[in-house]
């Protein structure tokens, strides 16, 4: 027998990337050929090897101290949104851009918002515990979410409209707010315009979920 | 709304997984920790075999439970968490070889399969028998088509998108893969 199987058919094989056909053809041909069926068993000894891989290898060490160290150091909190698998809310998708101005316009009132609640006494909050304030923010916003979706598609297109665009603007400043917060993960002033921003964005989706039903 | 004190090493005992991951969503370091043993066997494990470097391997575990605990607030639960969170694994470490390739351009040997497989018979033969070593030592795209295929369960078309590379290409980088194991195996 000359007319050898080629390694590529043989991966091909392997993968079960062949017609019926074909693969009747390949499988008589082993049948037959002695030297093709030792490659063909090798193909799948080495298949097999891999499906017999662990799914874990325990590391040499144990990092959860480093880990931990990164999380409270850098005092990152856990936020929703942007993550695998999480799709971009509708509001998000491209819209004209009016968000560069608009963007200032919100981070200004939401900077004033904080100001005006800093002037009176305020209780003393951590920017640990504004962070986890921003995590509660997110929750409500995800509880809203379908409610509000489906309020939002009663409104008259016109308000839609323009209930969409606040949220992205809102949306906007804060992306722009964490992007700030990556660099200085402790800055409170800039958690407080975050909070504010998460305030004007929850409000927006009760009042328009209370306002359609 | 009322400002929420996320609790530190004091928090009891966790229960379960589901349970844990809820606690992380609401900044539970104690319960992260509960997470993080349940499944840096499988994350670091991942890493091992494509980043092909023990140190590398060490930086992306470390790298993705910091990125699972920035993002697990994205985590709805429409998957299994171990699932989300393999997903989340392997983007980070596709990022972090992009970056290097990037880096790297002009430095990065172009793979032979005579070369590399004499390479890793000559230099190591203890590393015929050694599948984990010798996946380690293939050169990094038909390392990541290898081990995204063939031990994580991934399909071409998958691993392509991924990748950012064609399907034809990822098929490409898979057979040669087993190429250069086959012979260094053997």
């Amino acid at each position: 027998m000359t007319d050898h199987i080629s390694e590529d058919r043989l991966q091909d094989l392997l993968d079960e990337r062949l017609s019926a056909a074909e693969r009747h053809t390949i499988e008589e041909h082993l049948s037959a050929c002695g030297a093709c069926a030792d490659r063909w068993a090798a193909w799948v000894e080495l298949r097999d090897r891999a499906s017999r891989a662990p799914r874990g290898i325990t590391p040499p060490a144990d990092w959860w101290p480093e880990i931990r160290a990164a999380i409270e150091q850098r005092k990152i909190v856990p936020m929703g949104g942007g993550g695998a698998g999480s799709p971009r809310p509708w509001w998000t998708r491209p819209i004209p851009a009016i968000a560069a101005a608009a963007v200032l316009i919100v981070l200004t009132a939401a900077l004033t918002t904080w100001l005006t609640r800093q002037s009176s006494p305020p209780a003393p909050v951590t920017a640990g515990a504004m962070a986890i304030q921003v995590t509660e923010y997110e929750r409500t916003v995800g509880t809203l979410l379908g409610q509000f979706e489906a309020q939002w598609r009663r409104l008259p297109p016109a308000a839609q409209v323009e209930v969409a665009r606040n949220l992205m603007v809102v949306d906007s400043a804060i992306r722009e707010i964490r992007t700030v917060l990556q660099e200085e993960p402790g800055n409170e002033t800039l958690l407080g315009v975050l909070l504010a921003s998460y305030r004007q964005k929850v409000a927006l989706m009760e009042h328009v979920t209370q306002a359609a039903s | 709304m009322s400002a929420h004190v996320p609790p530190t090493t004091d928090s009891p005992a966790v229960p379960d997984l589901p349970e844990a991951v809820r606690r992380v969503q609401r900044g539970d370091v104690a319960a992260f920790e509960v997470v993080y043993r349940a499944n840096v066997d499988r994350v670091y494990a991942l890493c091992l075999r494509m980043c092909g470097d023990s140190e590398a391997a060490r930086e992306r575990t470390q790298d993705v439970f910091i990125r699972c605990w920035e993002r697990i607030g994205s985590f709805r639960g429409e998957s299994a968490f171990s699932t989300w969170l393999h997903r989340v694994a392997v983007n980070v470490v596709l990022e972090a070889s992009r970056s290097t390739k990037r880096r790297l351009a002009r430095v990065e040997p172009t793979a032979d399969v005579d070369a590399i497989g004499g390479r890793m018979r000559e230099s190591s033969p203890e590393l015929r028998m050694d599948f984990e070593a010798a996946v380690r030592g293939l050169p990094p795209g038909a390392r990541r088509a290898y081990v995204l295929h063939e031990i994580e369960g991934y399909k071409h078309h998958e691993i392509a998108r991924l990748t950012g590379t064609a399907a034809g290409t990822v098929r490409a980088q898979l057979h040669r893969a087993r190429r250069l194991l086959m012979e260094a195996l053997s």
